[in-house]
């Protein structure tokens, strides 16, 4: 029972990891939440179905990373580039996106929920007394691999040196020969790709609906809250924290609430630190 | 245009509404009628969004929180009076204690724990079987029966009436300005001398009755509920309208109300499809890339009606006590 | 002996790790005005935020015709009778000007409980075209109130502040540097507003860098440096203060005091 609580927090909490950090990432560069990240997550999870019986489904995953990657692309053009310096109606655009998004979803794969087999599903592995399918422990290895790969690239790469450049001060990071609009694009790319990447490997654990992707995106929002927005360790830490609760409170407590537990979580957080629990720098001079 | 013109083009307007039933089949005379009560809700965030400047996601909370109150309440036996006073006060008692956590908040914070609240609040309607049914849905709620025609007129009278009321108060008066200062400068606004923090409470709450009210209306008039009505997609419905119609109006309100209910139907004769949501997104980007006033700032610069019009200088034949040093005691 | 109206008593202000204001002092009395002055960055405004409550303070006490107001909220310090201009002009930029200062009257009618009933008074009442109305002569600027604010120029907007701290009816005013962008004719007209406020026995606490206007109004100044108080005392007595003449003067001069209502030659 223990091992499959932290199994199950583990893959939830690098589920949400992936969408969070994503989700961090575009905040941090543009200043804007992107809504209609849960959609992104949605669709990477239809395409890696779709592509799988052709590919395999690790290269699935692949495929379904670059459509998202393309898709970041036009989210950034549509709903995020025309609001700079008005990030609140860029949320409204990236929630009507989110809308248009799901339609569309709709209307390629109809509105019937489907299963997403995958061969990994059947095989399982024991540890002690407990067997776990391949399948999570595949989406627990992926979802640490690539979130090790971005941690380098924030952290080491040249690219993530400009991300925090412009994620500072816009402004200023533009003078010093950065193009800010080519590293918004590559963060709403970047994030993206995760989102799909998130629902490729949570998929086949669950069943998949055009409107999957919002449970996802709204536990990301509570990870970020607690972990900092534009923080990515803060973040990719909040979302263990929140998968655990998670898993824990589904056995402990109650599994129909448990989508809520974070919720509830997130609101405690927030109405004793209404910035946050790490809050952005402000600079409000008067 | 004169205010006397601004209020012929009201009544003529009013009237042509009066007409519709006439004109309609029922089955459009129906999607007219959820039209105006959805109103109601899109003039909730007109409130608290474009006069007040507060983001909110959970909208639907509230019209779940009235429409079910009523619905529960009536189907318990209690007297209709009771069912609205309850569907009424419910909500705006949430309103307040959302508000209290919520004034504090800044800008996506607000979205996102508006959003959790909308989420809380479907889960429970969902989940809470033993009052609500659940997914089953509430059906044989009480209602008074007004027949198709009667529920049309009086919700037209409700609908329009909150809509004049609404512009009136935005517009001339002080509460108007009020709201509109903490929207623009929260700052500014304080060395004014204006509680924000007490002003956001006051807009949460009025928000949430008018979202209520909204909720008991649908309940009186549909007669079943099921928690679908009110989950967090439906908050994205109403705010896009609100966005279509313009935030800070509630005439673009309405408009864009009554015109997202019927344009969505009149594609769907071009189609089997629902492209509803398509259409109702693509709207908004439209909206908020090229006219980012919606509806109600197209009509107010068609009319020539600038809102905001101070009134003139009063005439006055003290000159000397104006003269007079500027601060006077 | 005139009474103090503001009392700045040993306060200091630290903002993450700078120490943005050190153990100032600063009386500002009745009907004087005050300037407040030194090298940009030196903590002038954020002094002004102290006393106006958009900052707490960390140590020290503040007082208002005798009341300590450190603990009290913004709007309440508003209400007291302390009113404010912005340096970045801070306006309701979409609404009139006339909305923009009708707005300040919220000072004054909330200052009682039963104030709050007039929540609901129109616009057009005289209620509140009165005081707008007088409020906006006295700015120069009755003509503007029908206009958005957006169509200002800069220069204007400053007298739209102003109109907003005047009609609150303040025994205190702080203006952070009011005369940023103005033409000749309207400096002029600030100067002789600023006089008009201080005859009616109000302070006038002035943050400038435009040296004439401080001679020519300041009846005192305080001069601030890296968050402390390095000099208190008239402007002619400042520029001999080798200590603000290093710090800020340099070898500029202030101009000349004039006696009030009366403008230099």
């Amino acid at each position: 029972m223990f091992v499959q609580i932290i199994i199950n927090g583990l893959i939830l909490a690098s589920t949400y990891a992936l969408v969070a950090v994503g989700l961090t990432l575009i905040f941090g560069v543009m200043r804007m939440v992107n809504f209609a990240e849960g959609q992104s997550v949605m669709i990477g999870a239809f395409v890696a179905a779709t592509a799988a019986p052709y590919v395999g489904y690790i290269p699935a995953i692949g495929v379904a990373m670059m459509v998202n990657a393309l898709l970041g692309v036009v989210l950034e053009r549509t709903a995020f580039r025309p609001f700079r310096g008005m990030e609140l109606n860029g949320l409204i655009a990236s929630m009507g996106m989110s809308i248009i998004l799901i339609n569309l979803a709709e209307l390629i794969w109809g509105t019937d929920p489907r299963p997403f087999d995958t061969a990994l599903n059947n095989i399982s592995v024991t540890f002690g007394t407990v067997g776990v399918s391949v399948q999570r422990l595949v989406v627990i290895g992926c979802s640490l691999g690539l979130l090790l790969a971005l941690w380098w690239l924030v952290q080491r790469s040249s690219l993530g040196r400009q991300f925090r450049a412009v994620s500072e001060d816009a402004e200023v990071a533009s003078t010093m020969g950065i193009d800010a609009n080519r590293i918004a694009r590559t963060s709403v790319v970047i994030g993206s790709s995760l989102a799909a990447a998130a629902g490729a490997l949570s998929g086949p654990v669950n069943m998949l609906a055009p409107d999957m992707g919002q449970a996802e995106m709204l536990n990301a929002f509570a990870a970020i809250i607690l972990g900092g927005f534009g923080n990515v360790n803060g973040t990719i830490l909040g979302a263990l924290v929140i998968g655990m609760v998670q898993s824990v409170s589904a056995v402990y407590i109650s599994n129909a609430y448990s989508n809520s537990i974070a919720f509830g979580l997130l609101i405690v957080t927030l109405i004793f630190f209404p910035r946050g629990l790490v809050p952005e720098r402000l600079d409000e001079n008067v | 245009m004169s205010s006397a013109g601004l209020w012929t083009l009201r009544l003529v307007c009013l009237a042509l509404m009066a007409a519709l039933p006439f004109v309609i089949g029922p089955f459009w005379l129906q999607m007219m009628t959820q039209a105006l009560i959805y109103s109601l809700v899109v003039f909730s965030i007109n409130v608290l969004t474009g006069f007040c400047g507060l983001l909110s996601f959970g909208q639907a909370g509230f019209v779940g929180a009235g429409a079910y109150t009523f619905g529960v309440l009536s189907i318990a036996g209690a007297p209709i009076f009771l069912c609205v006073l309850a569907g009424l006060a419910l909500p705006t008692l949430l309103g307040l204690l959302l508000g209290l956590p919520a004034a504090r908040l800044k800008g996506h914070y607000l979205a996102i724990g508006t959003l959790g609240f909308g989420v809380l609040g479907a889960q429970m309607l969902n989940n809470m079987v033993d009052v609500t049914r659940g997914p089953m849905g509430l059906l044989g709620i009480h209602s008074v029966d007004l027949g198709q025609n009667g529920w049309y007129y009086v919700l037209l009278v409700i609908s329009f009436g909150a809509m004049t009321g609404l512009n009136a108060m935005e517009r001339h008066s002080f509460l108007g300005v009020m709201l509109k200062s903490v929207k623009y400068d929260e700052i500014s606004a304080e060395s004014c001398g204006v509680a924000t923090f007490g002003v956001k409470l006051l807009a949460f709450c009025g928000s949430a009755f008018l979202a209520g009210l909204c909720g008991v209306l649908l309940a009186a008039y549909m007669r079943f509920l099921t928690p679908d009505l009110f989950v967090p997609t439906e908050s994205f419905r109403y705010l896009m309208i609100a966005v279509v119609g313009g935030a800070g109006s509630a005439t673009g309100g309405f408009i864009a109300s009554l015109f997202l209910t019927a344009m969505p139907e009149l594609l769907r004769s071009l189609g089997e499809t629902n492209f509803r949501l398509l259409v109702y997104g693509i709207m908004v980007l439209f909206v908020l890339w090229f006219v980012p006033g919606g509806i109600g700032g197209l009509v107010e610069r068609v009319i020539g009606h600038r809102a905001g019009t101070a009134p003139a200088r009063p005439q006055t034949d003290n000159a000397a006590h104006i003269a007079a040093p500027g601060v006077s005691r | 002996m005139t009474t103090p109206i503001l009392e700045i008593k040993d306060v200091s202000k630290d903002f993450g790790g700078v120490q943005a204001l050190q153990s100032v002092d600063l009386t500002g009395l009745a009907g004087e005005v005050h300037g407040l002055i030194g090298p940009n960055g030196a903590g002038k405004s954020t002094l002004i935020g102290c006393i106006t409550g958009v900052n707490r303070i960390d140590r020290g006490e503040i007082l208002f015709r005798g009341r300590r107001i450190d603990h009290m909220s913004v709007h309440k310090r508003a209400r007291l009778g302390i009113a404010r201009t912005f340096q970045k002009i801070r306006l309701a930029q979409q609404l009139t000007v006339f909305e923009n200062v009708a707005a300040a009257l919220a000072s004054r009618w909330f200052r009682r409980p039963s104030g709050y009933l007039r929540v609901f008074t129109s616009l057009s009442s005289k209620l509140v075209t009165d005081p707008v109305y007088e409020a906006l002569e006295a700015a120069g600027i009755s003509s503007l109130a029908r206009e958005q604010v957006t169509s200002l120029p800069y220069g204007k907007r400053h007298f739209v502040e102003l109109a907003r701290a005047l009609v609150a009816q303040p025994d205190a005013i702080l203006l952070d540097e009011p005369a940023t962008g103005l033409t000749d004719a309207e400096r002029e007209n600030l100067m002789a507003l600023v006089r008009r406020i201080t005859a009616n026995g109000s302070l006038v606490v002035l943050v400038e860098h435009d040296l004439e206007l401080v001679g020519r109004l300041c009846d005192r100044v305080t001069v601030i440096e890296y968050g402390r108080k390095i000099f208190g005392g008239t402007p002619l007595d400042a520029q001999q203060d080798p200590h603000v003449v290093k710090a800020y003067l340099g070898s500029s001069k202030f101009a000349q005091k004039e006696a009030s209502g009366v403008p230099a030659a």
